[in-house]
């Protein structure tokens, strides 16, 4: 009897652990990496991005040239071993600007939607939290932001302001704050009245750490997919200002500025637009492939193997 | 539903009045139409004095937005100092300028955008919904003036350089017949329909496989309803209901102008002049496009609400 009923045990067991069901229980985060490393498109989206970085940051040592040193003997070059993407007008090396204003594309589109995603968060969680007078106050706030033009409140602050990138970067972030705001004020409103948040109170936690420690925590998932997002519009708008000469100034560079520099010679030179244009397409495209990723791997609903 | 509409409306008149209050103070604090004639101006003293009296600009700058408003009551939006005409003279030809465009494309480019996320969603992770969401995601990616630049210089240089024709125009030339405006609008149009389908049709795609994967589809299927009625009358009208809210905004956003595609094609709609008035501190003009571009927003938004509660019977108003 005993014989015979060990091996059977035992059978069982382990069919149940090819199964993985006696396995420990993946958590949240380890089940949500797991689906954005089986996400093909989400994985071309980070190497896309850590290439072109790698390239803005590391090309201008070696292509050798300063990104404002003008040689008039060298004007007006297509691309050539020398002059990888060709020069401009005066004879700068369109490489090195293009990394250059690639390098303050990424960087105005990640300060900016980080200190966005940063204050909508709080905006948002402060006004599903406390509601009534707060929330309308902050709704209304919002309103006000989104029916002046955009475009409008950008140029009046980079006219009064300059345009340093920094500065570019706080006023884009104040104005794109409102989505996130009203995407968290949403998640809030129905968190709020939950069981664990009236056990925290009853508990005699206080209404900031119930909104730091318990409230903020169920918000990352839907937060980290919009700042991603967010980056990709923010390059956007920026280039777009750029090119309106409404953002970075000459002599500083930015890929925006770059496509106007380049448009009056198009008709000569179209490549020439092509280059910086498509810098702004490919990072973009790799900003959304990482969001649609993440979207996919933070939706707890979303299963491993769909892709 | 009269009553619902009138609420609506004048809950939005207290923010557009401090909006336009707001707008007006930061266009006369960060610009100063005086600039040129400070430096002559023992010499200048008249044009200086005209200025001064265009623009109010000897009362102080928080209360000079009242004898704007007190005008504007009137139906006197003011006179923009820039292109030398009325307000609303300007803002009704632009207007119509930029509708000539913005029209066909909305039209086109939400027609479009719906069939391809019908397609797609009917077939989800598949080659073709693999291909158009793929391009979709490619057009996504481009700033409206690099697609401007790129479709000029594509479909109206090279093709020249090419063929030997130049099939389309750029910019609003001053043809009469209908096939004339029809190249004139061709190219502007086209830009603005292939960034707007790139972004509807995710967003409709996603709609669409949504309300597909509901049970009452399944219902509807397991009684023998023809695949037909089930895509195009069950499924259709219900996942219309997030789509209406963004053609509202797609549309009342097209006709308030689009400043890059028509500043590259030269088109003379309110894009251009929204730029000039920004640059050339206009404020009466500038306030003009804020108030059309706010009306817009709001009229198409009230559309969007009613068109709800057609499309969905059990939405009530109150």
């Amino acid at each position: 009897m005993a014989d015979t009923l060990m091996p059977g045990s035992q059978a069982a067991i382990n069919a149940d652990e090819m199964e993985g069901l006696s396995d420990k229980p993946k958590s949240f985060g380890r089940l949500a990496f797991d689906r954005f490393v089986r996400h093909r498109l989400a994985l071309v989206g980070v190497f896309g991005l850590i290439l072109i970085a790698a390239a803005f940051i590391v090309g201008p040592w070696i292509s050798g040239y300063p990104f404002d040193e003008t040689n008039v003997r060298d004007r007006m070059l297509g691309p050539s071993a020398s002059h990888w993407f060709g020069t401009d007008e005066i004879g700068r090396d369109l490489f090195t600007r293009t990394a250059r204003g690639g390098r303050y594309s990424l960087v105005i589109g990640l300060v900016a939607a980080t200190l966005a995603t940063v204050f909508g968060t709080l905006m948002g969680a402060i006004a599903g939290y406390y509601g009534k007078a707060v929330d309308a106050v902050i709704a209304q706030f919002i309103n006000l932001i989104l029916v002046v033009p955009f475009l409008l409140t950008l140029a009046l602050f980079s006219l009064r302001f300059g345009s340093t990138w920094w500065r570019l970067a706080l006023v884009l972030a104040a104005l794109l704050w409102t989505r996130i705001a009203r995407i968290v004020r949403g998640i809030v409103l129905s968190l709020k009245e939950q069981e664990f948040v009236m056990a925290a109170r009853a508990a005699g936690a206080s209404h900031m750490r119930i909104v730091l420690r318990h409230i903020l925590p169920n918000v990352i998932g839907a937060v980290v997919v919009e700042v991603t997002l967010l980056v990709g519009t923010v390059i956007v708008l920026e280039s777009t200002l750029s090119f309106l000469g409404l953002g970075v100034k000459a002599p500083d560079t930015s890929l925006g500025l770059l496509v106007s520099d380049a448009k009056s010679k198009i008709d000569d030179d179209p490549i020439r637009v092509l280059t910086p244009g498509i810098m702004i397409v490919f990072i973009v495209l790799c900003v959304n492939f990482v969001g649609d990723g993440l979207r996919d791997a933070l939706d707890p609903k979303s299963k491993l193997e769909k892709n | 539903m009269f009553a619902y509409i009138t609420r609506r409306v004048l809950a939005t008149v207290p923010l557009l009045v401090v909006a336009l209050y707001l707008v007006h103070v930061m266009v006369s604090a960060t610009t100063d139409p005086l600039a040129d004639f400070r430096l002559c101006l023992p010499r200048c003293q008249d044009g200086f004095d005209q200025i001064v009296e265009n623009y109010n600009l000897d009362v102080n700058l928080w209360l000079r937005p009242f004898t704007w408003f007190e005008s504007a009551l009137g139906g006197d939006l003011g006179r923009s100092e820039s292109l030398g005409l009325p307000v609303t003279t300007i803002l009704w030809d632009r207007g119509i300028n930029t509708a000539m465009i913005a029209v066909p494309a909305f039209l086109v480019g939400s027609i479009v955008a719906l069939l391809l996320s019908i397609y797609s969603a009917r077939r989800p992770y598949t080659k073709g919904d693999y291909a158009l969401t793929g391009l979709s995601f490619i057009g996504f990616a481009f700033p409206s003036f690099v697609m401007a630049l790129v479709l000029q210089n594509l479909l109206a240089v090279q093709f020249e350089n090419w063929f030997g024709v130049k099939p389309f125009n750029t910019g609003r030339k001053t043809g009469e017949n209908f096939l004339e405006l029809a190249r004139d609008v061709f190219l502007p149009a086209l830009t603005l329909i292939i960034v707007g389908v790139a972004a509807d049709s995710r967003f409709g795609r996603a709609s669409m496989i949504e309300t597909l994967n509901q049970d009452y589809i399944r219902t509807a299927r397991a009684k023998g309803v023809p695949e037909k009625t089930v895509v195009w009358k069950h499924a259709l009208r219900n996942a219309l209901i997030p789509l209406v809210t963004l053609w509202a905004l797609n549309f009342s956003a097209l006709l308030s102008g689009a400043v890059v595609t028509e500043s590259i094609y030269s088109w003379p709609g309110l894009g251009p002049a929204f730029l000039t008035s920004i640059g050339e501190a206009d404020v009466d003009l500038v306030l003009g496009i804020v108030i059309f571009s706010a009306v817009l927003t709001v009229a198409f938004n009230l559309v969007a609400d009613v068109l709800y509660g057609i499309l969905d019977p059990r939405i009530r108003f109150d």
